[in-house]
């Protein structure tokens, strides 16, 4: 139970979700019994199978690379929650030492084209 | 007249015959809306000024003799992970409270453009990450049928406003049952398509290869013609199909060959000790109306079926963990800044303060089941699983061109039963998970009601890009057996309770 607790507060460091004390203990007692449940994947024998990542093969269907009109800046940038013209206004992202670690008070700033697009970021 | 009490075919044909005009209809329902939504509670948000609008326009092109789409005028409720430009969508979430699409979904362009006025956003499990619909982060939905019992999940607002009569049809989604489990909890028909059938377009990513846009309504006619009216290929979303509907055969009249010789396969699985009693006997019941209307009727065994829930609940979370890995504070959404922080504190302390209990606990499993060490013995194990099951399903279609069971184990438990109990929540959907791991359309169907008054659904599932012969049996169901009238139980005003 101890181990899969420090995997709880290790996972949530690396995927930058913070969890008081109380959700930790509740999740870690909750992922091992899914994950007992879901260890029932292990019964089977898959030697020689392929895995099924997407039920549909794609045909592979190119549209034409063409310039066509999209959403205005002023459109995309409508949610954000704050902005700067066409830039996004950040907290200091050198001065963090680690996921928890110190920060640096100066604001940085991130080009709105550069960010715009479907990044994932916020996982370790 | 109650308008609100009619089918989406039979609003359509009162239009197209002059007799009402979609402002009346929208009015209708606008009114049943306001007496039973205190009660029901489906609706995240109304919009009555655009509907009316919506309403009005159609009504204006029917008078200069436009040609119209067969369901202009009828009014649909959207759930709320899916994009309508310029009303909020929030995805039942906090992360999300405040978000108004610039753009729309797919599917919400098509119904626009059909002239199908939106009465609302209706109310979900935050990310559609659950099966009771209490997991929203702002008020549990309820069953119309019951109001202390769960409307189910999480498209549980679609379904509840259709089974109240506060809309007609409405859109939903289904990741792993969450269109077909409401749907028998409230007594509608509830539509999974084909995997890459319809557009995903604008709906808030939660298990990629798993989710699918689908619909409720009250009958299998209007199921199919919603259906219809959304389904096709989207350049939009690379996982589209591009195979057309068959267009032969016309929506009103789409049931008459009947169920002669079709081979229906009773999943045995389903019947089992786990099931409720009186679940099973409504099935059996089914099946032997279906015998008596031509169609041969086989128990088939499906031992792999049993592995699915399994392998769902780790591609299902880790699939999840991904999507969700957007929501950061910088772009949209929440964004929880503290002082003297930096952008790793602000990644944190957003996605600590807007995500809830459900949505941590599938990013938290979801990434476990991914990381180093473990990936082999679970993510990849259950991609395999996922390929054994798919192959058993393809071979019982070689014998069987519909397999059928019951859309859920019980019928629609209490509110608070399983809310703190992850995995019993999580079995509510062990009907439904096997088609979403396959990509099959499957539909959840009206079974009549258990001796206590509940809804049983039945589910009925086909090879890939067969909608049409779920539908027709369906159809062929309705006409041997009244689907069961509008509950009264809403009208009981109960209180205020949320």
């Amino acid at each position: 139970m101890k181990e899969i607790a420090q995997i709880v507060d290790y996972l949530a460091l690396l995927v930058r979700l913070e969890l008081d004390e109380e959700q930790k203990k509740v999740l870690a007692a909750q992922l091992d019994n899914i994950l007992d449940a879901a260890r029932r994947v292990q019964e089977l024998d898959t030697s020689g199978v392929e895995p099924t990542a997407h039920v549909v093969s794609s045909r592979g269907t190119l549209r034409e690379d063409e310039v066509k009109p999209s959403l205005s800046l002023e459109e995309v940038m409508q949610n954000v929650p704050l902005k700067e013209g066409s830039l996004f206004r950040v907290p200091s992202m050198s001065g963090s030492g680690g996921p928890n670690g110190p920060g640096g008070p100066a604001p940085e700033q991130i080009h709105a084209s550069e960010e715009a697009g479907d990044r994932q970021e916020g996982k370790g | 007249m109650d308008l609100f009490r009619l089918s989406a075919l039979q609003l359509s044909g009162l239009m197209r015959e002059g007799e009402v005009s979609s402002e009346e209809v929208v009015n209708s329902f606008l009114q049943r809306i306001e007496q039973v939504e205190p009660q029901v509670k489906a609706f995240l948000l109304l919009c009555p000024e655009e509907a009316l609008a919506a309403a009005r326009e159609v009504d204006r092109r029917r008078l200069r003799g436009d040609e119209l789409n067969f369901l202009a005028g009828v009014p649909v409720a959207v759930k709320d992970n899916i994009c309508t430009r310029g009303l909020r969508t929030t995805c039942a979430s906090r992360i999300l409270e405040n978000y108004v699409p610039p753009y729309d979904a797919t599917v919400v362009s098509a119904i626009r453009r059909a002239g199908l006025p939106i009465l609302g956003k209706t109310n979900m499990d935050e990310f559609a990450m659950g099966s009771s619909t209490e997991n929203s982060a702002f008020f549990s939905t309820r069953n119309p049928w019951d109001t202390r019992r769960v409307p189910g999940g999480s498209s549980g607002g679609s379904a509840a406003a259709v089974a109240a009569g506060e809309a007609p049809l409405a859109l939903g989604s289904d990741t792993g049952g969450s269109v077909r489990q409401p749907a028998a909890f409230c007594g509608v028909t509830g539509l999974r398509p084909t995997y890459g059938r319809v557009s995903r377009y604008g709906l808030i990513a939660f298990a990629s290869s798993l989710d699918q846009v689908g619909t409720h309504s009250r009958d299998a006619a209007g199921g199919l013609a919603l259906f219809r009216l959304i389904a096709g290929h989207d350049p939009l979303d690379a996982t589209s199909i591009n195979t057309p509907l068959e267009e032969d055969v016309e929506a009103d009249n789409f049931c008459e060959n009947g169920l002669k010789g079709l081979r229906l396969g009773l999943i045995s699985e389903q019947m089992g000790d786990g099931f409720a009693p009186e679940v099973k006997e409504k099935i059996r019941q089914t099946a032997a109306l279906l015998e008596g209307e031509g169609a041969f009727v086989e128990e088939v065994s499906l031992p792999l079926t049993d592995y699915a829930l399994a392998a769902y609940y780790l591609i299902n979370p880790a699939e999840a963990s991904s999507n969700l890995g957007r929501y950061d504070g910088v772009r949209y959404g929440l964004s929880e800044r503290i002082s003297g922080g930096g952008v790793r504190e602000m990644f944190a302390h957003t996605r600590g303060k807007g995500f809830g209990m459900e949505v941590k606990r599938r990013i938290i499993l979801g990434s476990y089941a991914l990381s180093a060490g473990y990936y082999d013995a679970y993510y990849l194990q259950a991609l395999k699983v996922r390929t054994l099951i798919k192959k058993e399903m393809e071979k019982a279609f070689e014998r069987f061109d519909v397999l059928f069971g019951p859309s859920t184990p019980t019928t629609p438990f209490m509110l608070g039963e399983k809310v703190d109990d992850p995995l019993q929540m999580y079995l509510s959907d062990v009907c439904n998970i096997t088609d979403a791991l396959t990509g099959n359309p499957s539909l959840s169907i009206p079974c009549g009601l258990s001796p206590a008054g509940m809804p049983v659904g039945m589910q009925l599932s086909a090879p890939p890009l067969n909608e049409m012969l779920l539908f027709r049996v369906a159809a062929a169901i309705e006409n041997m057996r009244p689907l069961p009238p509008l509950p009264e139980q809403v009208n009981i005003l109960e209180g205020g309770q949320c």
